[in-house]
């Protein structure tokens, strides 16, 4: 019950940018795809121990991209701290709001709602801490979540959306998914995560996106937000 | 017998063919060091977490390159012990300290022997060289050339512990040194993040190896002597 209660407040807090939000039930991930839907097993490795040479290496990218961050950096570090599916719009046109948009915006946070409970369910497989945990000299740039840092809960969001856009959009499909990377970087220029986080967070949101291909639900939707964006094309 | 054992056996028995330091300086360690590189955890295996990590790195690091990144880059394309000038002072010059300079010598020699058969034995290609998308900064290394562990990190990381013997005060600046030389190499392009890693650790274990040998100590001594004449001058 705790861990439902967290969930309904975290998925409030992320998810109240996608738009519009008069639905007052709970709030619980299945609209497409419940989490157990992805084998995480399959799909997630666990991330590198941390006296391996790998998670050295992690936290050394962290530790030295924090030495050499720009205030450009920083900047796209905090707009992607509050990322939402409307911030790829200048990939794809002033017309891209949630207003012009309504049932769009649903669509996206539905599916917002039902990643979030499968990378939810997959940081508490491996309740990695976050950077700044491991070392003190991490000094994020952003807020510092209070969940775990495997996987990154932005990346996944990041790469589900860029797929599920390039299915709309395909002619953008390479922009699409070098904001996706520049997303998912954010997160370790922001001091939050590791670098494999962000690959985690890619891995389990192709796989997300493919079960999610398969279901005629979701192709209707498709259909749907096609035709709401026909006027603005 | 297989190319790689013949490149091997060549470069282990004919050290001129690594392209070796001056005749003239003899190593501490000789054959022996050769050891310390197999004794390495093997690098992430390719398409694992790891290796997505690692390359992800290198491209994001690349995207985000800026002007004082590829300085340092250059900077760092050739490492010796008077490469800590930064942080012991501009004083710190071959010329002015041939106690130094005569270790620096003999270093070379014995990192070079620990470094060369491990790039062969794990046999990992350079960033460059696993994707076209890498484009190095510097000079692409040839196509043989191998990546792990970093010959530059095994040196910074070896002669930032050596100058700590003899400046016990300046060991965290020297080591924070050492990282950012290391670093020099994934803002350039051609190495990997757990690269460094394995040459800092191949550089503990060759340091482990030197703190037992007389020979060592005795010209770590005559370094401590050049240092205390020129206080007294």
């Amino acid at each position: 019950m705790k861990a439902l209660v967290v969930l309904l407040a975290a998925g409030g807090l992320l998810f109240a940018q996608e738009g519009p939000a008069p639905w007052k039930v709970p709030i619980l991930p299945g609209f497409y795809l419940k989490p157990e839907a992805v084998d995480l097993d399959r799909v997630l490795p666990p991330p590198p121990a941390r006296d391996s040479v790998a998670g050295e290496a992690d936290l050394e990218v962290v530790r030295q991209t924090q030495v050499f961050r720009t205030s450009q950096q920083e900047a796209w570090a905090r707009f992607v701290d509050q990322d939402t599916v409307w911030k790829a719009g200048d990939l794809l046109g002033p017309w891209f709001t949630a207003a012009n948009l309504p049932g769009t915006a649903r669509f996206f946070w539905e599916l917002a709602v039902d990643g979030h409970g499968l990378s939810e369910a997959a940081k508490a497989r491996h309740a990695r801490p976050r950077p700044p945990r491991a070392d003190a000299s991490v000094q994020p740039c952003v807020p510092l979540p209070p969940n775990a840092s495997y996987p990154s809960g932005h990346s996944f969001q990041a790469w589900m959306r860029a797929e599920v856009l390039a299915d709309l959009f395909p002619e953008h499909q390479k922009a699409l998914r070098d904001r996706a990377h520049r997303a998912a970087w954010a997160r370790i220029l922001g001091g939050v995560h590791y670098p494999t986080d962000d690959v985690g967070g890619h891995l389990i949101a192709l796989a997300f996106v493919a079960e999610l291909r398969k279901r005629p639900a979701y192709q209707e939707a498709l259909i749907r937000c096609r035709r709401e964006m026909a006027r603005f094309r | 017998m297989p190319l790689r054992l013949i490149l091997f056996l060549a470069l282990v028995l004919v050290p001129s063919l690594a392209g070796g330091p001056p005749a003239g300086a003899d190593p501490f360690l000789g054959a022996p060091a050769g050891r310390l590189g197999l004794a390495l955890p093997p690098p992430p295996g390719p398409g694992s977490l790891e290796a997505q990590a690692d390359l992800e790195a290198v491209l994001q690091v690349q995207a985000w390159r800026t002007p004082a990144e590829e300085a340092l880059a250059r900077e760092a394309v050739h490492v010796d012990l008077f490469s800590f000038a930064a942080v012991l002072g501009a004083g710190f010059r071959r010329d002015r300290h041939p106690a130094f300079a005569a270790l620096d010598a003999r270093l070379e020699r014995d990192i070079r022997a620990a470094v060369d058969p491990a790039k062969l034995h794990f046999d990992r290609p350079r960033p460059p060289h696993a994707d076209p998308a890498v484009r190095p900064c510097l000079p692409v290394p040839p196509l043989t050339s191998r990546t792990y562990p970093s010959g530059h990190a095994t040196e910074a990381h070896v002669f930032a512990e050596v100058l700590g013997e003899v400046f016990p005060e300046r060991r965290d600046a020297l080591e924070a040194h050492a990282r950012r030389l290391s670093w020099a190499r994934v803002v350039a392009g051609v190495h990997y993040p757990t690269d460094l890693e394995a040459g800092r650790r191949l550089a503990q274990s060759l340091v482990r190896a030197l703190r037992g040998n007389p020979d060592f100590q005795r010209a770590v001594e005559a370094c401590r002597a050049e240092v205390q004449a020129e206080a007294a001058r």
